[in-house]
């Protein structure tokens, strides 16, 4: 169990939260100013700091930051609570160094939820960048946020959903997350977060930058923005000089980009394998599908991507598996890194548009997912 | 001799003055936060537990008061996050009968307001710019954006408008 640090004036809150998170066998410490707060930090080793914005005489984008600037407070996560719940507000909580943006009023059960995966993932890795850049130019790649690519080069595997799902995963993290469909024939990844897929990549303007790469974007009402792919299909896929240019200037704004990748060895796909930090490979248990893996790795060793980027995932997109895990990790010479188990409640939630991970927080297949993120 | 209680309680907002974001919570009564800003007569709004932030930098907070008078002729916007804290049907409707909603944008001198106007029958903005003696009507499941920085967006079920600082009454879709 963690111990927590409450920083909050509002003395019924925190008397409410010190309940309610000492009940599940957190030991609490709290302080009612900011300056007091951080003294307490300094001085005790806390897991986790609950930190309220509006507060007299320090707000706590302040404290935020001062925790974030010393070296014996910057790596604790923390939380910030506020009743400022406005998207401008989770910008200036997430900059002034929070890991956890929750508005008020507070869901005990999401704080707890939180609070859990900080104490056991630790804080997430990224940075967000400080300034957009002046120009795009092509290369290289400022390294100031992650990029996950999604493959898998045998439909029915469930890539999509993956890539749909960890996309929201970071979203509910109040992550700055972007999802890119790059499939040139009629992608899902809109249709599964209930968003019209227009506009969509064939929308990007010819002058990137970025001030108008927003007006392309879907907005999903968790935060999570997307790039569609257009709904018929198309010839004229992005060029490996143009999806670097879009990544380079996604990542002034975002966080994580997660790539639904093309079923296809296309330039853009190419250039978002290379830059990927990780390469997450989803695999059913049928024999094909084993065998379009193997095919895939061995393509991925000739473009030279290292073998510790990849993150193979067992996913079972129906109930029945027809072969076992100890036969495939044979197949493929390599351990699974994950495995994500069959959810009869996924076909609903890509039907309602809401991802399992918004839906049905507690389902076998976000617990697989929650498995899958800390390898990650 | 009987003593009667005013059932009081706080609403939380966004009140948008042209240059200012106040975010702070107000005390109304079984009205509502209509029922506090059409009420005549008072020139001014209390607002308590106040953190002030211009308009164009909204996420930094410029200072703190525990309690604010702001100007009702001054207030352009209040941004709630729950529609009911509107007040009753009733009141911010002025009736109960079946609405349609009507797409629309307000601009004013310092925000534009997109979001839904729901009127009984057909789409009249007179009846909402002129009619009445209310001074404030509201916009359903809005979105709010200062002209200054439009980029910053305020989301919220319901917007109370000051019909008094109305530049533009676009839409009816």
């Amino acid at each position: 169990m963690a111990k927590i640090l409450l920083i909050d004036d509002n003395v019924d809150m925190q008397k409410m939260l010190t309940v309610v998170l000492k009940r599940q066998g957190h030991e609490i410490a709290s302080a009612e100013r900011g300056l007091e707060g951080i003294d307490l930090a300094l001085n005790h080793p806390f897991n986790v700091i609950v930190l309220d914005v509006m507060m007299p005489d320090m707000n706590g984008y302040e404290v935020a930051r001062r925790l974030r600037a010393d070296p014996r407070t910057k790596e604790i996560p923390i939380i910030i609570l506020t009743a400022r719940a406005q998207a401008v507000d989770q910008q200036a909580a997430m900059e002034a160094g929070a890991d956890v943006y929750m508005a008020k009023p507070v869901d005990i059960a999401e704080l707890n939820n939180r609070i859990h995966e900080l104490t056991t993932l630790g804080r997430p890795k990224a940075t967000l960048a400080a300034a957009p850049p002046a120009a795009a130019p092509a290369s290289p790649l400022p390294v100031v946020g992650r990029l996950f690519s999604v493959l898998s080069w045998r439909g029915g595997v469930g890539a999509t959903t993956l890539a749909v799902n960890l996309a929201s995963a970071f979203a509910r993290d109040a992550r700055r997350v972007c999802l890119i469909d790059l499939s040139p024939s009629s992608g899902h990844a809109a249709l599964m977060l209930r968003l019209r897929a227009k506009p969509n990549w064939t929308d990007l303007p010819l002058d990137l930058n970025p001030q108008n790469i927003g007006f392309s974007l879907l907005k999903h009402e968790s935060g999570l923005q997307v790039l569609a792919s257009p709904t018929q299909p198309h010839v004229d896929v992005f060029s490996a000089e143009v999806f670097n240019a879009l990544v380079q200037i996604m990542f002034n704004f975002f966080t994580e980009i997660v790539v639904d990748c093309s079923p296809m060895l296309d330039a853009a796909t190419q250039t978002a394998l290379t830059l990927s930090t990780r390469i997450i490979l989803p695999v059913a248990p049928e024999v094909t599908s084993v065998q379009t893996l193997t095919g895939t790795l061995g393509t991925l060793a000739s473009l030279q991507i290292p073998p510790d980027r990849l993150r193979i995932v067992l996913n079972h997109p129906t109930p029945n598996p027809t072969i076992l895990p100890a036969r495939i990790e044979k197949a493929l010479g390599r351990p699974l890194d994950a495995t994500l188990p069959y959810d009869a409640a996924q076909p609903a939630a890509l039907m309602q548009g809401m991802p399992l991970v918004f839906s049905q927080p507690r389902a076998p297949y976000v617990a697989g997912l929650v498995s899958l993120l800390q390898k990650l | 001799m009987i003593e009667r209680t005013r059932l009081m309680k706080h609403i939380s907002g966004d009140f948008f003055t042209g240059a200012y974001r106040m975010t702070g919570r107000m005390s109304v009564g079984a009205s509502g936060a209509i029922g506090v800003l059409n009420d005549n007569t008072h020139s001014f709004a209390v607002v308590e537990d106040v953190y002030i932030s211009y308009v164009h930098t909204p996420g930094s907070i410029l200072a703190h008061y525990s309690q604010v008078r702001i100007s009702k002729t001054g207030l352009e916007a209040l941004v709630l996050t729950k529609r009911e804290e509107i007040g009753p049907v009733g009141v911010a409707r002025g009736g109960y009968a079946r609405l349609a909603q009507y797409q629309v944008m307000v601009t004013t001198d310092a925000f534009e307001i997109r979001g839904a106007l729901e009127q009984p029958g057909k789409y009249d903005p007179d009846n909402v710019l002129f009619q009445g003696t209310a001074r404030f009507f509201p916009i359903y499941n809005a979105t709010t954006n200062a002209c200054i920085k439009p980029d910053a967006k305020y989301a919220g079920e319901a917007v109370l408008i000051n019909r008094g600082r109305v530049s533009a009454f676009c839409g009816g879709e």
